[in-house]
Parts: C-alpha cells; structure tokens; sequence
C-alpha cells in the first residue's frame, strides 16, 4: 500500500507533465504568450483543484491504510518515551523520498508524451523533441509542487496517526478511550464552508447578474475591484469543491446504506444468505469515519469529474461542428464592405438588389443566408503586455446582421446553440481579414461570446434596435452538397481551432450560381484561409483541458475505485471474521464485500453522473455563467434543453461499468480469499495487518 | 471427570479425542493441545484453569469449532463438528454455541444494542425482548447501551461480549477468561448467573480463568498445562482449586 501515495503524485505530475508538454515549441509571439499566460493559470487553478487536491486527498488516506499497522508501534515507542517529532519526520521524509521517485518518472512520461502525441499538441504546430524553455519551466514547477504536496501530505498523515487522538482505531474519527462530543467539530467546520461558499457564491451570483466590477479599468481601485472579484471567484469555485465533495460523499454514502438496507429487506424472503449479505455490507457503509467518507466521496468525485468532462469536451465537438457549417466561406454582396474602413459608422446603407437575393436563395444548387452589416464606431483601447508596456489601439468592427432563423438551412437551430440571440454576437476566430473579433469591445449592451469561433453576426432585432434599420447587404453561400462539415472542429486542446477548406471547384460552382442569379458583376469573396485560429480563451481552454484529461481522469478514477473498494474490504476483515465466529453464513461472508463495493460504484453513479453533467452543462452554457451576458430565462432554457440533447454520456457509463465489474470482481475475489481461513486464523490475519 | 453409562452419550454437551493443534515449525514449533481427550457433561459449569500459554485460548477455540484441529475430533452434543463443512459449521457457531472472546472482538462500528443482537440478526432469529432485558438487567449495562465499545472501559466491553453470546440461549457456552476485566462484584454476579443457567436451563458452560475464586463458582475444574489436561477438581473451593494448581506446579518443577 506504500507505493499508492507516492504513485498518486506520480498521476498528477504525468498530468501536470503532459500539460507542459503540449505547450508549443516554437518561439511566441506576443499574443500566444498572453494566452499561454493565460493557459498557465488555468493549469494552476483548474489543475491544482482538479488533479492535485483530489490526489492529496487520496494520498493521504492511503498513508492512513498504510501506516496503520505502524502507528501502533508508533504509539508504543511515544508511550515509552520515543519523540514525536523525529518518528513525524522519519516518516514524512520517506513519503519525500518515494513521492520524488515518483513524480519525476511521472513528469517526464506525460511531458514526452506531451511532446509526442498530436494527440496533445495545437494545430499547426510541428512535432519535435526540442521543448521551449517555458515548458521547461512548467515542468520543473510541476515537479516541486507535486513533490512539495506529497511531502506536505505525508507529514499531515504521519503527524494525525501520531496523535492522541488517532491512538486505537485508525479509521474511526474518534480515538479510543475518550469518548467524543460527536460532530461538534465538524459541524463548525461545515457552518463556516456553508458561510464562506454562500457569501463568495453569493458575490459571483451579484457580479453575473449585476456587473458589480468596473466595465472599463480607470483607477487602482477599479483594478483592485477586478483582483477582488477574481480571488473571491477562486475561494468559491475551492470552497464551493470542498462543500461538493462533502455532499457527494454524505450522498453516495446515503444512497449505498439505503440501497444495502432495502435489498436486505427484499431478500429475507428470497434467500437469507443475500439479506445476511446486503445487512453486513449495510453495516460496513453505516460506518462513518473520516478516511471511509473520503474514499466514498472519492468514488462520487470520480464519477463527476468523468460526467463532467465527457459534457463538456461532446458539447465541445458538437458546436465546434455548428461553428464550422456557420463559417462564412463564400459571399457576394452589393459593396466590398469587407475591406472598406472608411465608410462612416452603423449600417451599410447599399442594400442588395432584391430579385439577386430571391434568385440566390431558391437557387437549390446552394445554401443562401441573406445579412446586412453593421458597422462600430471605433474605440480605443490599451493592451499591457507581459514586459508591461502599454500599446494604445484603435479598432473598428463589423459584424454581419442575419435573422436567427436564416441559419437554420444551413445547421439545425442555427447559431442558437452557440449562445446567439438578441444582445450577443459571435465572435470570429482572428484570420478572417476584416476586424471583427472585437465588434461591441466599445459597447455595453452587446456580448461577445468568447467561443463561438465563426462569422460574426448579431442578430436583426438587437441591431435594428441600436443602430435603425438594417437592409440586406449581401448573401453568404454554402454549396448545397456539402454534407460534411466544412469547417472540421479539432480535437483536445485544440478545440478553439477551426479548419475550413473551399476547393477550388467550390468557388467556381458558387460563381456560377452567382452569375446565374444576376449578380456576376458584383463583388465576392471566398476565404481561402484554410486553417483559422481561434483564441484560446479561458473558456475554450478549461474545456480543452478537461477534454484532453478525460481518458487519464477515468483511467486514474477506475484505479482508484477499485483500490479503495479492496482497501475499504480489508479495513473490515476484523469484522468479517468476527461475524464469521458469530455464525454468519460463508457465502454471505464471501458475497459481502462485493455487494458492499458494487452497492458503493452504483450509488457513486448515480449521484455524480447526474451533478457532473449538470455542472457541465453549466460551465458549457455561453451566457449562463458569463458576465455581462444577457440571462434571457427562454434562450438560457433552450440552450440547456439543447445540451443535454447533445452531452453524452460514454464516458461516465463506460467508467461506471468498468469500475462496477472491476471492483465487484476485486472484492469478490478478496472475499473469497479473506473467508478461506477459520475466523480464528482471519481475526490473528487482521491483527497482524494492524486492522483494529 | 462425571462418569456416564454407556448409551447416554447425548448426556455430554462437548467431547474431543486426540484433539491436538500445533504453532510453527521445525524448532519453534509449539504444541498448544496436545492429544486431548474431553468430555464435558450437560448441565455443567466447567472451569479451565493453567498457566499462561498453557493451550487453554487454543482449546476453547477448537471446541467452539472457530478453528481448525491439526489432529483429532470435536463433538457438539451429537455432531461431530470436525467433520462438517463449512455451512452446517456456521449454524453451529450461531446457534448452538455462544463464545465470549478473550479480547471481546465487539464490532467498533456499531452500538453496544447493536452488537448484542448482531447473533439474532445473522442468523435470522427473532429476539426475545424480555430476554435481551433479562440480560442487560444481569450485566448492568443498561446505560451502556447506545455506545460504541471504544466508548466503553474494558469492563463494560466484556459484559456487551457476555450479553452477545448469551443472546441466542445456546446449547453451549465457551468463555476466555469472561471475568478478567470485571470487579469482584460485577464477577460474582456473571459467575452466579452462569451457575444458575447450567442448572436450571441444562446449559454448558466451559470458561477459561485464572481467578480461583472464578473457578470455585463451576462444577469441575480442569487443571491444563503443556497443552494437555493435568488434572481436575471435581468439588471445587477457592482452596481445593488452589492446592490443585500448587500440585500442578509442583508437578511441572
Ligand atoms: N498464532 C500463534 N502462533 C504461534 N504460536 C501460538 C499462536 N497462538 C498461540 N501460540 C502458542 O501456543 C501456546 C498456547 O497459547 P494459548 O492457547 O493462547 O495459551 P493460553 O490461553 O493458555 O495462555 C503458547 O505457547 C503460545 O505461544
Ligand atoms: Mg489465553
């Protein structure tokens, strides 16, 4: 059991490796280091939370099961005068030491991996074995904080099984011998997570729904408004995590105990072997104690982590496949407005010949959506770059004006799904030659949804509303056999990319249709950029990651479910021995601890599936949770109906099932195994693997 | 020993031929029985008493079929428990005999109710309330009773372990030293409660001590050491007991 923390850390320095290693080696230019900036803080917050908190939690239960043998020892040399300290310090230094081992060969697989796989790399970036310095540096940071955890948890572990209190009966909360005030601790400890969620919760609730920090940054105190925000963001989604996995333990505890419950009391009058089973298994759930929640919520968290990813990276391919059919690729129109920046402000006031749009549109050769344009005013803006210098800018945007239900011809709903409706726009990704990412930087009553990486368009209501009537300007068009997606969305950490690919027999087709609708003389455009680059917002790059980390995340999970589903086995093999001394059929003894893990994975399912997925489709959500978006209840609702029509689930029921035959089978096995010897020789075992 | 005509054999609750059980191997090996030839009559209160890493834990395991003779038979009443397999094993040890271990073994996760019922539970007996209070009432461990045994001192633990092999009324009855954390008191009434059961119920009692004035309570005493019976005391007093032990002593000097 010794090798479980240490090897724990090791997953998440592979993780950690693996992340550094997909950073690209290439020189960065100035933009790239922003978002690579970005990219960090994301592994340091999502990671950290994600990967290292749950692998320190999960350490340091395993110290528990481990060193528990030991800890009687210990005890004994303490009682006889031995310090505390140095046995502490011992102890943590060897965690250090196997943990160093450990995460080193961890870091370096994942980072050569990273390197390695295209799997794991950005588009457009070649493959080699030379890392850029600056994911140098991530790894060696990887490794000292991983290291520096397991240290940290190795000491804690060391520390508690020294004290007092843990004297006697290691999984229990209460030591032996005094009597404790039950749950008086933890009932503070859970009032002040409950107050600390609920008032930072309560702040980034304000925010999303009021704005409370500063539209435009004027003074330091608007910048400490914005910092503020931002850490109270941090407390609440950690504090917000800790609450979480209390409750899906209590849950998935709670579920399991009445599932147990109920099957005993169905199976008395099938056969009494189950009931004897289902009530031992029962009992073993009944128990509470401090490590048993944490392996419990550990199973919970497992299984939302792996609903909660495999949300987010479908919902992630699927309006990645919107963007791109949404992708202008094709357009003719009444003026070039495309590379004209001097025309004045609002709408593009040259409206295209009506009987070319008809002609157009029933022309069955082609997909025809008509737009308008509109234009900002310019706006000035100052970028702070890494080395702190300031550039001043000066932007202009245009951004094409449709009828939502236009798009519909062109993918089912639209660019509804991608957060389109009136008061946001969507954002293109940067190659697209006109300015148009930024359209409504300058204004305060439009939203620009970060990820939505396709033609910018906002809707007709909202503009005719902000800027007076809009005519039709031009026709975007599609040729009408083009099934297959024209833009492919990228996989992994790619998933801000887009790839659109117009053959030239395309272009000459769609001039032919233009030419037959009348309109040969006026101007088109076709993009022939074949690859456009998205920006890797925070947004897109938290999904990118939990795409990129579903497969080592529900791998890791299942380990983990079946190791702590025979480590919570054997904490009872006192028990089973005991019940066996009191009569307790062998065949209820052999099934228990089967029936005790199965009952565990499927109460585990059935609470984390369900909130990882809710939790998914809200992180997906492009306005629920984003500031200064419009909360409009119908919109928001359709966009979540259209998200769980969408999410799958193969991943959690894959995980679910694997980890379901997998530990049924460990425990069983173990069962067998634990109920081989007589209950003299099983209770002298338990003695001798220090199971109290 | 009580002496049975032949026929009546259904008149012993326990009996062993050649039981022997050995630790190790080669030089470290340790005999804890050693070919031990027992009958034990109905209705008895049988003391076992010897020095220390005499056999006597071993013994009472193996008579209580909750381990396995390398050599030799063990019978329950009619049925030779040596011979059984694994399920009609089971309801030996949860009907028919109830044991009081020397360490306890209470379940820490659960309650002192909870423990004493557990024998009922797992075999699908229904509980006699007025039993369960009977029993409670004889230990005095009616304030104990929602608490979890490390909740408990080692005295209340003993008698939650004595409720629990109690529980289902069984046939037999085998206790490790059942009175070692008790006070004198609290001894004298588990011993007298015992004493009246044997005679009253039929029940047989064989329990492992070290406290002569323990074994004055029970109807024989069997002197164990080395791993085989050395001797008994069929009438016996605190004084009788301890002039047996001095000879047994005497015997092993
Ligand atoms: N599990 C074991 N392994 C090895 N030796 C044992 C074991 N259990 C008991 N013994 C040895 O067997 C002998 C009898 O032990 P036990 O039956 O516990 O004696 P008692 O209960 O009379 O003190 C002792 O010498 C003891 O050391
Ligand atoms: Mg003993």
């Amino acid at each position: 059991m010794r090798w479980v923390p240490a090897g724990l850390f090791g997953v998440a320095a592979f993780l950690g490796g693996l992340a550094f290693g997909a950073v690209p080696l290439e020189s960065l230019g100035r933009d790239e280091l922003a978002s690579m900036t970005a990219y960090t803080v994301l592994l340091a917050a999502y990671g950290g939370v994600l990967v290292l908190l749950p692998a320190s939690a999960l350490a340091w239960v395993f110290h528990w099961i481990g060193l528990r043998a030991t800890a009687a020892e210990w005890h004994a040399m303490i009682a006889l005068g031995a310090d505390r300290r140095t046995i502490v310090r011992e102890a943590s230094r060897d965690g250090l030491r196997r943990a160093a081992i450990w995460a080193g060969v961890g870091a370096i697989a994942g980072f050569t991996l990273g390197l390695v796989l295209p799997y794991y790399r950005p588009a457009g970036v070649s493959l080699g074995l030379e890392p850029s310095l600056y994911a140098l540096a991530g790894l060696l940071l990887t490794y000292l904080v991983t290291v520096t955890a397991a240290w940290i948890v190795a000491w804690l572990a060391a520390r508690s099984l020294t004290g007092a209190r843990a004297a006697g009966s290691s999984w229990d909360d209460a030591g032996a011998g005094t009597p404790r005030e039950p749950g008086r601790g933890v009932g503070r400890v859970l009032a002040f997570q409950f107050v600390v969620v609920g008032l930072s919760g309560g702040i980034m609730v304000a925010d999303r729904l009021f704005g409370i920090g500063p539209e435009t940054v004027y003074s330091a105190g608007d910048v400490w408004i914005i910092n503020s925000l931002a850490v109270t963001g941090f407390i609440c989604i950690i504090s917000g995590l800790a609450l979480a996995a209390r409750a899906i333990a209590a849950l998935t505890r709670a579920l399991a105990l009445r599932l147990a419950r109920g099957l005993e009391r169905g199976a008395t009058k099938g056969g009494r072997a189950i009931a004897t089973s289902a009530q031992i298994a029962a009992d073993g759930l009944a128990h509470r104690s401090g490590a048993r929640s944490l392996a419990i919520g550990a199973m919970g968290a497992v299984m939302v982590i792996t609903a909660l990813s495999s949300t987010t990276s479908s919902l992630d391919d699927a309006r990645g496949e919107i963007s791109g059919r949404l992708a202008l690729e094709y357009t003719v129109a009444s003026t070039d407005w495309w590379d004209d920046m001097t025309a004045p402000s609002g709408a593009v006031n040259e409206p295209l010949d009506t009987a070319v749009v008809e002609a157009l549109l029933s022309d069955p050769r082609v997909t025809a959506v008509p737009y308008g344009v509109i234009r900002d005013d310019s706006w000035q803006w100052t970028e702070e770059l890494p080395d702190s210098s300031v550039t001043e800018h000066t932007t202009r945007s245009t951004v094409l004006v449709v009828d939502p239900s236009d798009l519909e011809v062109r993918s089912s709903g639209g660019a509804r799904p991608l957060g389109l409706q009136d008061g946001t726009a969507t954002s293109t990704p940067a190659a697209l030659t006109w300015e148009s990412g930024t359209f409504g930087g300058g204004r305060d009553d439009l939203y620009v949804l970060p990820n939505s990486n396709t033609t910018p368009m906002v809707t007709r209501t909202w503009a005719e509303a902000a800027y007076g009537t809009v005519p039709l300007v031009g026709v975007m068009l599609w040729p009408a056999d083009s099934g297959d997606i024209a833009g492919a969305p990228q996989a992994g950490l790619n998933s801000g990319v887009i790839e659109i690919a117009v053959t030239d027999d395309e272009i000459a087709l769609l001039d032919e249709v233009v030419a037959d609708a009348g309109a040969a003389g006026l101007p088109a455009m076709s993009v022939s950029t074949n690859e456009i680059y998205g920006f890797l917002t925070y947004g897109s790059a938290f999904v990118g990651l939990l795409t990129v980390l579903a497969m080592p995340l529900a791998v890791t999970g299942l380990i983990l479910t079946v190791t702590l589903a025979v480590a919570s086995v054997k904490d009872r093999r006192r028990d089973y021995a005991t019940l066996a001394a009191l009569g307790a059929a062998p065949r209820a003894l052999r099934l228990a601890p089967a029936l005790e893990s199965g009952l565990t994975v499927i109460a585990a399912t059935v609470v984390g599936v369900p909130l990882g997925t809710a939790l998914g489709l809200a992180v997906s959500h492009p306005t629920l949770l984003a500031e200064g978006a419009p909360l409009d209840p119908v919109e928001t609702t359709w966009g979540f109906i259209w998200e769980l029509a969408h999410a799958s689930w193969a991943l959690p029921a894959l995980v679910a099932g694997l980890a379901l035959l997998a530990s049924v089978a460990a425990a069983a096995v173990l069962g067998m195994f634990m109920s081989r010897g007589t209950p003299v020789e099983e209770l002298r075992t338990a003695e001798k693997e220090g199971v109290r | 020993m009580t002496h049975m005509a032949v026929g009546e054999e259904a008149a012993y609750a326990l009996r062993s031929r050649g039981l022997t059980k050995a630790y190790g191997a080669g030089d470290a090996a340790v005999t804890a029985v050693d070919h031990v030839d027992l009958d034990i009559p109905e209705g008895v209160l049988t003391a076992v008493m010897g020095p220390s890493g005499s056999g006597k834990t071993t013994l009472v395991h193996l008579l209580a079929g909750l381990d396995k003779p390398d050599a030799g038979q063990v019978w329950v009443g009619d049925d030779e428990i040596t011979a059984m397999r694994d399920k009609q094993l089971a309801k030996v040890r949860g009907r028919i005999v109830g044991f009081v271990f020397q360490g306890f073994n209470l379940l820490q996760t659960m309650s002192a109710r909870d423990n004493i019922v557990l024998p009922l539970r797992l075999n699908g007996l229904s509980q006699d309330p007025s039993w369960f209070d009977a029993l409670v009432d004889m230990l005095g461990i009616g304030r104990e009773l929602e608490r979890k045994p490390y909740e408990m001192s080692g005295g209340q633990q003993q008698r939650v372990a004595i409720a629990r092999a109690l529980i289902t009324r069984p046939r037999v009855v085998l206790a490790d030293e059942p009175t070692g954390n008790l006070d004198t008191h609290a001894s004298a009434e588990v011993l007298s409660h015992l004493r009246v059961s044997c005679r009253e119920l039929g029940q047989s009692v064989v329990m492992v001590t070290h406290d002569p004035t323990a074994a004055s309570y029970a109807g024989q005493v069997l002197l164990f050491a080395d791993g085989k019976v050395a001797g008994h005391v069929t009438d016996p007093t605190p004084d009788a007991v301890l002039a047996g032990l001095d000879a047994l002593a005497g015997v092993e000097r």
